[in-house]
């Protein structure tokens, strides 16, 4: 866990402190983006929106300890907001959860078995957030309900069927 | 009484159990796999720390930095002011850098005082100078259906969209100081065609509907209809919630886990019988009040609506601007114009409660934050904030200026809606308020620049508070706004002023006899870094009248409440310090005494003849100094001498884990006065792993899920009854649609509802009498 003096300097306005939270949570950052939108271009452009958001915005931070959330918070929102320019590009204007996205670039080829990152592809992107946010980033599920603004049970529900989904797909 | 084993409860070893071992290894086979995946995935170079650093240094090396011109053309097109609104404003307050804009905003503020403040002077003090009634007839797009008749309003109004739009500039100019980001640029005549006055198509009233006079009664304790509704902070307002009563109905909102839609369930307490169902869009953080024959919901709308509130105003310019004049990073795009987070109130008639009837359907820019239900009128609240740092042609207005959205009619709210408070801040967010009178089917909208986090209203005062940043992020401070409500005002501003430090939520808040008192936590003690506590007293100007500060050197505070002329705070940050605090001379408030305990309490409850209920966590320390939770705790402290409070009984449930939603929800708690009960939804975890060389374990797996109903004395406490969850039948154990989240009684049932369904308990025996499963 990051040092929460460095992240206090950060929100005071340090810039080399900002610079080490975000070397701290770029790898995280990037892998969240990177499974929920599918494609590389895209999860760089999250992230770095990330990353003004919240240099704009840390000093609003109420509690440090809680910063790694907050950052996922922001990417989550960004991810959301690349999301609706597919739909667009689609002239779709419902954001349906079962819309099919871009299908994901496996940056990993392996022809062995499907990667779990491909299996991705059979879920929405809300669903890819919410499983990336457990399975991964070991959030639960009363958190990542915050995190992205939905009801805690829409959440848990959809957990459910998209690790069902994920399991048939992987089977 | 339910048999639950006792050992659930204790602390200490227990082996694991999960509802299906093959399918928990099979989920956690795919979860390995994700991160396996995960963990081999570099971050690319295009991302690393310095190229994002970098992005930020707009400016070539030798070059200054570039001077903010105003040379953005800008019209304004339709704007259509809502005539039965009244928009306050809050102001985010803004800080008026004052340099360079002084040509601009002399040319278009206006010949007002306002204007003469807006020209960069140095704040002037809170006081009478620059205050203006708010000119309600003045206003052009003002209909015949305005008045409310208040007593003139303490604040200052802005003259026109220029002037609020000037101000925001001023935000962008000294966020791009302070961040080194662009700036707001606008054009030399930038003045609106229209003078920044509304079109004088004056639009429709809302049209509200029925006019039936509903019945304004609303449950806060067992009362005559003899039920308990929501715990609410102050008797006699009401506070929205996932589940209501009216003593022979429960309302229910939930989300279909099957299906994954909203919607609101209507049964007959008696006998659990169904009634109906309110099917709802995409809704986030709903909640529900019920007061006579209306139903009420509020949430923040799904993202993807908002665009027909974006509409108001459409867009905010025609002719594009020099583009070279705003200086972006060309790979950043603008944030999402079309989308402006607004909040939604849908009023349903449910005068036969088998058809539900939708009535009003209204938005509000901004993201909801709470609302309260109090003598017939409901206020709801919620924070906009204003896009100000890429201001394009393709920017609507409505993400600059608030908006207002009535039965599918988008408005902006008036400049003479939108207050201006004295003192100016950092930020460019709108406070956005909202009366709404159930009689008279009306609303009225207020906005104030300044942005807002927290709401708190007694019977005639509604307080706002948001954060706000000293220039030098030297301290977090507390914006507060103060509105006159009931009695005959419907919502008049009142005064705003800036406290120091930050607060822990509405209870830190309360107002008594005039006076706001409030609980705060800030940055610098003797030792710079450390964090220390103040109790302030201020007046309905905002002006301080009393205070005690430097409580706590090092802890934050947890919980506080106010009983009569006496504050109870709780800090911590390895023990508990419970404070008592008498207010009685408002002048000199006074630490009374203090009591030092392991643990820490989250929410207080005055439970009468000298006592009060904690509800919170046992800590304990690990090697490395570091304090985790040990447990659900019940403290029971008796106060009735303030300078010696003592801790007369303990209830610690599981460890590290264990878990109420009234720890940050104090809506779940359910509070019986009369029989010396109190109900709680709670999640009890033991961890496992304990041996001599780790004593604090490994990880923690649940022991117990449902709701706890116990009764307090001053021999202690005594658990009655541990009231299951229905047990999932999903193989990965991840459901929480059966997870118990609320409690309510009606006579001498209990009822406990969560997302599956409700059940019904004798509430003297607390056997199971009835369920019904939605």
């Amino acid at each position: 866990m990051i040092d929460t003096a460095v992240v206090r300097a950060a929100k005071q306005g340090d810039p080399e402190s900002f610079a080490k939270v975000y070397e701290y949570f770029a790898p995280e950052l990037y892998r969240t983006a990177l499974f929920t939108l599918g494609n590389e271009a895209d999860a760089q452009d999250a992230v770095s929106e990330t990353f003004l958001e919240a240099y704009k915005g840390i000093h609003n931070l109420r509690d440090e300890a809680s910063i790694r959330r907050w950052m996922l918070t922001i990417l989550s929102a960004r991810c959301k907001r690349h999301i609706a320019d597919y739909i667009q590009q689609r002239k779709n204007s419902d954001i349906d959860e079962m819309i099919d996205l871009p299908a994901p670039q496996n940056t990993q080829p392996n022809a062995d078995h499907i990667s779990a990152l491909d299996a991705l592809g059979a879920l929405s992107a809300e669903e890819r957030q919410i499983v990336v946010l457990s399975a991964v980033m070991g959030y639960k599920t009363r958190e990542i309900a915050q995190m992205l603004e939905l009801p805690h049970g829409t959440v848990s529900s959809k957990l459910y069927r998209s690790l069902k989904k994920l399991k048939t797909v992987l089977e | 009484m339910a048999d639950w084993k006792q050992d659930n409860f204790t602390q200490g070893d227990l082996r694991e159990t999960f509802t299906d071992q093959q399918a928990q290894e099979e989920f956690a086979k795919i979860r390995e796999q994700l991160r396996a995946e995960a963990e081999r995935i570099e971050v690319p170079e295009s991302l690393s720390a310095e190229r994002m650093m970098a992005l930020l240094d707009d400016v070539e090396p030798g070059e200054s930095k570039p001077v903010p011109v105003v040379n953005y053309k800008r019209e304004y097109a339709k704007f259509i002011a809502y005539a039965a609104c009244l928009v306050f404003v809050i102001g985010a307050f803004v800080r008026f850098v004052g340099r360079q804009n002084d040509a601009f905003l002399s040319r278009t503020a206006g010949a007002s005082s306002a204007a003469a403040t807006a020209a960069g002077q140095e704040t002037p003090a809170v006081g009478a100078a620059g205050r203006k009634a708010i000119e309600t007839a003045a206003d052009p797009a003002a209909g015949p259906a305005e008045e409310m008749a208040e007593e003139a309003d303490a604040g200052r109004t802005a003259q026109s969209y220029d002037e609020i739009y000037a101000m925001l500039a001023a935000v962008a100019e000294e966020q791009q100081d302070r961040y080194g980001r662009p700036a707001v640029t606008f054009a030399e005549d930038a003045v609106a065609r229209d003078d920044g006055a509304a079109p004088a198509s004056a639009a429709p009233e809302a049209p509200a509907a029925v006019n039936e006079a509903a019945s304004m009664k609303t449950a806060q304790s067992v009362d005559a209809g003899g039920y308990i509704g929501t715990n609410t902070q102050i008797a006699g307002v009401d506070e929205a919630d996932i589940v209501k009563t009216d003593g022979k109905y429960l309302y229910h909102f939930r989300n279909d886990y099957k299906s994954g839609n909203n919607e609101i369930r209507i049964t007959a307490a008696d006998g659990l019988k169904a009634v109906s169902t309110i099917e709802l869009p995409e809704l986030y953080g709903a909640e529900m009040y019920v007061s006579g024959d209306r139903l009420l919901l509020l949430a923040s709308a799904a993202w993807g609506e908002d665009c027909l509130l974006a509409r108001a105003g459409e867009f905010l310019s025609e002719s594009a601007g020099e583009e070279g004049d705003v200086i972006v990073p060309d790979w950043y795009a603008p944030d999402e114009p079309r989308y402006v987070s607004t909040t939604r109130l849908l009023v349903f008639d449910i005068s036969d409660r088998a058809k539900p009837r939708e009535i009003l359907s209204f938005k509000q820019a901004g993201s909801y934050v709470s609302s309260r239900l109090s003598e017939g009128v409901l206020y709801l609240v919620s924070d906009h904030s204003a896009q100000t740092w890429y201001l394009t042609d393709d920017t609507y207005a409505a993400s600059v200026f608030p908006a207002v959205c009535v039965n599918g009619e988008a408005r902006l709210l008036s400049p003479g809606r939108i207050y201006l408070p004295e003192q100016l801040y950092d930020q460019a967010d709108y406070c956005v308020v909202t009366a709404y009178d159930l009689s008279a089917g009306k609303t009225e909208t207020k906005a104030v620049l300044g942005s807002v986090h927290t709401m708190m209203m007694t019977g005639d005062t509604l307080i706002l508070a948001g954060t706000v940043w000293d220039s030098d992020w030297s301290s977090r401070d507390t914006g507060v706004v103060r509105f006159a409500v009931g009695g005959g005002n419907l919502l008049r501003y009142t005064s705003s002023g800036r406290v120091p430090g930050w607060i822990d939520g509405q209870f830190a808040l309360d107002v008594s006899g005039g006076l706001l008192r409030v609980a705060t936590t800030s940055y610098g003690g003797e030792k710079k870094n450390e964090t220390v506590n103040h109790l302030l007293i201020y007046d309905e100007k905002m002006d301080l009248v009393g205070s005690v500060e430097g409580l706590a050197e090092g802890e934050r505070i947890y919980s506080v409440r106010y009983f009569g002329d006496t504050a109870y705070v709780v800090t911590f940050r390895e023990t508990d310090p419970l404070f008592a605090i008498d207010l009685s001379d408002p002048k000199h408030p006074t630490v009374l005494g203090q009591l030092k305990i392991p643990g820490f309490s989250e929410y207080l409850h005055p439970a009468g003849d000298g006592l009060l209920i904690g509800v919170g966590q046992n800590t304990m320390t690990n090697a490395y100094g570091g304090v985790l939770t040990d447990g659900l705790k019940f403290s029971l402290f008796d106060v009735s001498d303030p300078a010696d409070p003592k801790e007369i009984a303990a209830e610690i449930l599981g460890n590290r884990g264990s878990y109420s939603e009234v720890l940050h929800n104090h809506k779940a708690f359910l509070y019986d006065g009369a029989n010396q009960r109190f109900g709680l939804p709670a999640t009890i975890c033991r961890v496992y792993g304990v041996t001599a060389d780790n004593p604090w374990g490994n990880n923690s797996s649940v022991t117990f899920d449902g709701y706890l109903v116990y009764r307090f004395g001053r021999d202690g406490f005594e658990r009655l009854g541990a009231l299951a969850s229905e047990d999932s039948d999903d193989p990965f154990g991840y459901s929480y649609d059966h997870t118990i989240e609320r409690g309510v009684v009606i006579g001498k049932t209990l009822y406990t509802a969560a997302n599956s369904g409700l059940t019904a308990w004798d509430y003297e025996t607390l056997e199971q009498t009835g369920s019904l499963e939605y």
